[in-house]
């Protein structure tokens, strides 16, 4: 046990984790050359694809340190993008230590702090390390500066590294075998490991990924889980180095997966405790907040008859992801499907992004929302996640806010300013951190900062802005619904909850996006955006008056029928409402307004 | 007996490109004419010696060939199949490119009917759809056809023309009917992909008159040619009793035909067979094969939507269900019972208990009637 250090790599988008995990293993000799790839922990497609971490990932290592002795790491790779933060506080439970690393061309950023926060919140040794020494805009001075102003953290503390070339990463662990504490725990006491994470692997079936913090655990155990208080006898247990390797036991401070009989993933609970059932642990261990959803949206599949091949797909992706939440919903409009709850945007993005391709899906998703408090009367109050769900009638409406902490360039404050008000924001804080640096802390709502906000902000500064935010309750607005009606039916699916000084124009613009987007029909349709009984605009696309038909040259019937074709491919993402035509990319338009 | 059939053959050249013009045509290959007259004659010497009841030479701009090569194609034709003694025999001839000498020459060669692509009568509309011939040049054309002797001539026109006004088009109609035609095919213009006219149009440099003028000239077509008692048989085609183009509602009727030259479809035996478009690959094909074509493989369903694709042009014969019963071997009426009820509480089709035909309604809206058909 002495011997062993548990850390996580934790740090803004970007600032190169994932490259540092790859050299970390190459100098423990955990891969072979073949093995050998980029950003080896990043193995969904997606991650691939994208460049960018999701999930967690644990590995272990055998290093061997200056002083002769050979160490165990359990190091954990996490992901840097504020939705997926709940995974970073998840990994740092299994940790004694991370290393915090910052990009020496871009400095601090706004996930640096916060995920410096939950660091210090978890009583961990923290290691700052200076990444990307490589770079040739690298700005040391800058970056130590920072540590001390902003962090408070002592910069001759700070490891120079680059995770390209390898420079630094030797003293790095060195670093982490001499000041991260070795893990406690008696390994005679009763069993008390964390359930980190769980999935299900189409030939280990499901997995259970844990830290050991009392006791010993052996497959020949009869496990119980504390929480649900189920009981399974093991098969199987083993570590990720990073490929799977069986062990035999495994003690406290271990990072090891099991297998037991367990049908599914649902059955067990990230944050619960295992224990040993013929000798149980008297009290569990501390769980992990539950990340809760922040975004939801309907997803409808276009196809009426692909529900159940919707809802299979959601199960499936639900149970590698438990943060995501789904119910049945219907809408007159779109049929049947699901109001879903995401973490952030990003997040939303790739689980559609993951339905569709992993499991060809062909989805209309109504417009992202948020959830509102709801005072209906003295003593109802609800939280509704769902526009339509807005009684006609009630005292009072409130809506989340979070707490915004944005790290840009200073000459960038004027626009940013500007997209603060623009979004309802109040700017809490302002504070230089170095010579041009600012960091801005302002109170949003979040349904402003779902809608575009990000983008605004990449454009307002030209991507040099950085933003984390946490949660900061609700507070009361002026808000209203907003129905759009197709031919008099308001389309439940386009409903949406809007600040009542915004919804004039949001109205006009969706009402005349929505003109140019449905194509003419054999009659005319009418748009509206009402609120209540007040229509607020009204646009109408004109009857399709005829089908232009070609000539039909020299018997050539094969240009009739691509053409055939290429309308019907075009009805198939067209959904019917009533008797009007609606194509996605409407739906859409309103998605992204 | 010989099968019967009727014949198509395609002369891929012309005197320049229409900006609008997505055939399998092209201008500036004329050393293709003479090898591809004889890659031509070759494939109609390997053809079957069918008995034709109709011949169409169409294009392209068949009347661009020089006489001696359209001459000896005419003899070829002529001793090769059994064309009926009632034969109608088609050659499209476009302003400017064949002379009262070129049009005896073809008579004196079975050739009874012919088809002038004026387009339009206004100088400056034909300029701005890149046609190769003026105004004048269409009226002259179409008098030395009458001089020599056509009795069945048939006008093209085109509407919805890049800066065409409604007034342009009734003055065209006018002229048209002037002339007094046998027969007037009026399409509307269609913004092909590819084509110059869409990349000028993109870029602004024309622009095309609106859905809803677009659509009135259309219907001022109609309404002129039905007062001047031209019967509106096709969706873009008119003629007096009696001068219905016999060749192609032979193609509406879903009968056979054998095409032949490059670009050509053929429909023989319940099969399509495709020739490639490219001049110079049909050519080497008939020389190094003695045979261009391809097969394209249908199934059934695809076979029912094509004749339905061709029949339900021809808008003045109802259509019994009795007759697909017989051209396809399918019931009709119990396969697609469901769309048809929807199309007839839409008003878009009238139905009886054995046929039925598109309504007015239906006429304009005939591509999304067969969306609706071809979902079954
Ligand atoms: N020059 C240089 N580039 C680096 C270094 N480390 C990483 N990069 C590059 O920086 C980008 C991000 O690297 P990742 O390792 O994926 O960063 P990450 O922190 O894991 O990113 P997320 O997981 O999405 O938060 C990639 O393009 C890397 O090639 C380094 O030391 N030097
Ligand atoms: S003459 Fe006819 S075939 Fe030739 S380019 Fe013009 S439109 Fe096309
Ligand atoms: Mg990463």
């Amino acid at each position: 046990m002495e011997n062993i250090r548990n850390f996580s790599i934790i740090a803004h988008v970007d600032h190169g984790k994932s490259t540092l995990a790859d050299r970390i293993l190459d100098i423990c000799g955990a891969i072979t050359a073949r093995e050998k790839k980029d950003q080896l922990l990043d193995n969904m497609e997606l991650e691939r694809e994208r460049g960018i971490t999701i999930k967690a990932q644990t590995v272990r290592l055998n290093y061997t340190a200056e002083d002769g002795k050979e160490y165990i790491f359990n190091l954990i790779d996490t992901p840097g993008h504020v939705d997926f933060s709940y995974e970073v506080s998840r990994s740092l439970k299994a940790c004694e230590g991370v290393l915090l690393l910052i990009d020496a061309s871009q400095g601090i950023e706004a996930q640096t702090l916060a995920n410096l926060h939950l660091a210090t919140e978890h009583n961990l040794t923290v290691i700052p390390v200076i990444n990307k020494i490589d770079l040739p805009n690298a700005d040391l001075d800058m970056v130590k500066h920072q540590l001390e102003d902003i962090l408070c953290i002592d910069a001759e503390e700070a490891i120079l590294t680059s995770g390209k070339s390898g420079i630094g990463v030797k003293d790095l662990l060195e670093a982490v075998v001499k000041r991260i504490p070795p893990p406690k725990g008696d390994p005679a006491g009763p069993l008390k490991a964390l359930v980190l994470d769980s999935w299900y692997d189409s030939y280990r079936g499901v997995v259970v990924l844990a830290r050991i913090f009392e006791g010993t655990l052996t497959p020949a155990m009869k496990i119980r889980f504390m929480g649900t208080g189920t009981e399974y006898p093991m098969t199987q247990m083993g570590i990720f180095a990073p490929f799977a390797r069986e062990v035999k036991s495994a003690g406290p401070g271990e990072v090891i997966f099991l297998n037991a009989s367990i049908k599914t993933v649902a059955d067990t609970k990230v944050g619960d405790t295992v224990t040993d059932a013929a000798n149980p642990a008297p009290a569990p261990l501390e769980g992990f907040k539950e990340a809760r959803p922040m975004v939801f949206s309907g997803l409808y599949p276009v196809e009426g008859d692909k529900y159940g091949a919707l809802r299979e797909a959601l199960e499936k992706l639900h149970l590698n992801d438990a943060s995501f939440e789904f119910l049945p919903e219907t809408s007159a409009a779109l049929g049947f499907g699901f109001r879903c709850g995401f973490l952030g945007l990003l997040h939303m993005e790739i689980i559609q992004e993951r339905l569709e391709r992993e499991f060809n899906m062909n989805l209309i998703t109504t417009s992202p929302t948020v959830s509102y408090r709801l005072t209906v009367m003295p003593g109802d109050v609800r939280i509704i996640d769902n526009p339509n769900s807005l009684p006609e009638h009630y005292e009072m409406i409130e809506e989340p806010v979070i707490r915004a902490t944005i790290f840009t360039p200073d000459e960038y404050l004027g626009p940013i300013f500007a997209l603060i008000e623009e979004k309802r924001g109040v700017q809490e804080k302002l504070e230089y951190i170095g010579v041009k640096r600012v960091m801005v802390v302002a109170l949003l709502p979040l349904n402003e900062v779902v809608l575009d906000f990000f983008d605004k902000l990449k454009t307002a500064t030209k991507g040099y802005a950085s933003v984390d935010y946490e949660n900061h309750g609700y507070q009361p607005a002026q808000l209203v619904k907003m129905d759009i009606l197709v031919n008099g039916d308001p389309i439940d699916a386009l409903g949406f909850i809007v600040h009542k000084d915004k919804a004039y124009n949001f109205g006009r613009d969706i009402v005349s996006k929505m003109r140019e987007l449905i194509p003419r029909q054999m009659f005319d349709v009418a748009i509206q955006a009402a609120i209540g009984s007040r229509v607020i605009s009204r646009e109408t696309v004109k009857a399709l008056r005829k089908n232009v038909l070609a000539k039909c040259y020299g018997g050539d019937i094969t240009r009739k029928r691509k053409l055939l074709e290429k309308q019907k491919e075009g009805k198939k993402r067209m959904k019917q409402i009533g008797n009007v035509e609606i194509p996605q990319s409407a739906f859409l338009a309103v998605l992204k307004r | 007996m010989p099968e019967k059939a009727s014949i198509y053959l395609h002369i891929p050249f012309c005197r320049s490109k229409c900006a609008y013009c997505d055939f399998p045509s092209f201008a500036g290959i004329e050393e293709l004419m003479e090898p591809y007259t004889a890659a031509l004659a070759r494939e109609i010497d390997a053809a079957a010696k069918l008995q034709a009841p109709t011949v169409y030479i169409g294009g392209g701009t068949p009347s661009y060939l020089p006489a001696p090569l359209m001459e000896a194609l005419l003899k070829k034709v002529i001793g090769h199949f059994y064309l009926e003694e009632q034969v109608e025999f088609t050659i499209e001839a476009n302003p400017g490119t064949a002379s009262e000498s070129n049009f005896r020459l073809w008579r004196r060669n079975r050739v009874n009917r012919l088809s002038i692509g004026v387009q339009s009568f206004n100088g400056r509309l034909l300029k701005n759809i890149g046609r190769g011939h003026n105004a004048a040049d269409a009226r002259n054309t179409i008098a030395a056809a009458r001089a020599a002797g056509f009795d069945n001539l048939s006008i093209d026109l085109i509407y919805g023309l890049p800066g065409q006004t409604l007034s342009d088009l009734k003055e065209d109609m006018r002229t048209l009917l002037g002339l007094w035609p046998e027969h007037a095919s009026v399409y509307q213009l269609i913004l092909e992909e590819g084509t110059p006219l869409e990349k000028m149009v993109d870029k602004g440099e024309v622009s095309l008159p609106d859905d809803d003028e677009t659509f009135e000239m259309g219907e001022a077509a109609t309404g002129a040619l039905a007062e001047a008692g031209y019967g509106h048989y096709e969706i873009s085609n008119y003629a007096l009793p009696g001068r219905e183009c016999r060749h192609n509602t032979a193609y509406w009727l879903g009968k056979p035909f054998l095409g032949l030259g490059s670009g050509a479809h053929s429909f023989i035996n319940g099969r399509r067979l495709a020739n490639p478009e490219n001049v110079q690959e049909y050519i080497q094909l008939m020389e190094s094969k003695g045979s261009a074509s391809t097969e394209i493989v249908t199934d059934e369903k695809a076979r029912t939507i094509d004749y339905l694709l061709m029949r339900l042009r021809l808008i003045n014969k109802e259509i019994s269900f009795k007759e697909v019963g017989d051209t396809l071997s399918v019931d009709f009426k119990g396969h697609f019972n469901i769309p048809l009820t929807k199309l007839q509480a839409g008003g878009y089709i009238t139905l009886t208990d054995s046929s039925f035909r598109l309504s007015n309604k239906g006429i304009r809206y005939l591509d999304n009637i067969i969306l609706e058909l071809s979902k079954v």
